[in-house]
């Protein structure tokens, strides 16, 4: 494992061999739920249960819908919903988003050239670059890229503590925008302005099965059932299972939450693990921090 | 054949022309208000058991929206938090919703 630090606290990166072999060696990551005003954590051998009821698997590309859905069912006794928030909605506002990490999510207003504009979340991984889901940066239904997204770090209701800035450079990889493939389902904003220097940036890592498996992931985004996607909603829980691309959790999210960060809390550093993208009855679901992905974060993060 | 591993090549909106192509099934519609007159701005959003994109659309100035590239299944649209509609997409055409 190797650290780079540099002039935000807030950077962090982790980048593991690849070798399978190095796995068993790796010790258990220590992680924390965010503590947030009004949040209930989740009861450890509630998470416990669930994680153990579906092995993590390493070579399946899908979901196995079933064995989510029981698992999340047997652990947490829920009603199968048709939308993402899964069981008792137990979302918190972010009080104060002018505080780290919350100050590093930004709600998104994307508006594409033949005038739809959907709304969306991002998170800063440099000085000028927003992280998001590939379908905030191209969407094939929509005329491909958007004509404009507009970045609001930090947005609380009607505040804007940091302001807004207008992006227009956009960078996905080539298999969404070939497909579009959910694999691929990752992209950024790289804007003129510096702006992530004054809010800060979140870290990344490629975590292999192992290190995910008992960690407790965070996502903070902005949802259009609440608010009108005005303020941050927080929820975190342990994930349920992890594909070699995609990352599979009940942690409630709902529309405009796609981008949002999975990340982990190690002792306050903010180490973003995967990209929110897909909500489900069942289970929703992200991209996740491959060697891949990682490398392209690495190389859209210093663009200017 | 192209590899799987060719997908994660960059591509930068400043070196590409947007492209247009919906495919598959579209769930379209119009929001419109008490009194009858769409609603601009509104937010709606579909989810679904097999996995929607959670993104949310603005209504435009004539209250509608229109969700592509669907792939068969029972779509609920939400309008803000509120599920509004239940669509089961059967084949690929456009499901025209009153919300």
């Amino acid at each position: 494992m190797r650290e780079h630090a540099s002039r935000s606290s807030e950077v962090h990166e982790y980048e593991l061999p690849e070798s399978s072999a190095l796995e068993a060696a790796m010790p258990a990551l220590e992680t924390q739920v965010e503590d947030v005003p009004g949040y209930t954590k989740p009861i450890a051998d509630v998470s416990a249960a669930a994680a153990a009821a579906v092995p993590y698997e390493t070579d399946v590309e899908d979901l196995r819908p079933d064995r989510v859905r029981d698992a999340a069912d047997v652990a947490f006794g829920r009603r199968v919903l048709l939308e993402s928030v899964i069981g008792a909605d137990d979302r918190v506002a972010i009080p104060d988003t002018t505080k780290l990490p919350w100050r590093m999510i930004c709600a998104l207003r994307i508006r594409f050239a033949n005038g739809r504009n959907y709304v969306g979340t991002g998170w800063f991984i440099g000085p000028r670059t927003v992280m998001t889901a590939a379908h905030c940066v191209f969407a094939h239904d929509e005329g491909g890229w958007p004509r404009e997204i507009e970045v609001i770090p930090g947005l609380n209701g009607t505040v804007r503590p940091f302001g807004s800035v207008v992006g227009k450079k956009f960078r996905a990889p080539k298999g969404w925008i070939d497909g579009p493939d959910s694999d691929f389902d990752y992209g950024a904003i790289v804007l003129g302005e510096d702006v992530g220097q004054r809010v800060g940036y979140f870290g990344y890592a490629v975590l292999n099965n192992a290190q995910l498996k008992s960690t407790a992931a965070n996502i903070s985004g902005y949802p259009a059932d609440r608010d009108s996607a005005t303020k941050q909603y927080f929820h975190a829980r342990t994930l349920i299972n992890a594909t070699p691309k995609r990352l599979v959790y009940d942690i409630d999210t709902f529309g405009g939450q796609s981008g949002s960060p999975i990340y982990l809390n190690m002792n306050g550093q903010r180490v973003a693990v995967g990209i929110h993208t897909t909500g489900s009855s069942r289970s929703n679901s992200g991209t996740r921090i491959t060697k891949e992905v990682f490398d392209n974060m690495n190389k859209w993060r210093n663009e200017k | 054949m192209r590899s799987k591993r060719d997908g994660d090549e960059s591509v930068s909106s400043e070196n590409t022309l947007a492209r247009v192509h919906a495919a598959g099934a579209s769930i379209a519609g119009v929001v419109r208000g008490v009194g009858g007159d769409p609603v601009t701005g509104a937010l709606v959003s579909l989810s679904s058991d097999a996995g929607t994109s959670d993104i949310a659309q603005q209504t435009a100035d004539d209250g509608t929206f229109r969700f592509g590239h669907l792939a068969p299944g029972k779509y609920v649209v939400h309008v803000g938090g509120e599920a509004k509609k239940t669509v089961n997409v059967r084949e690929a055409r456009e499901y025209y919703v009153k919300v």
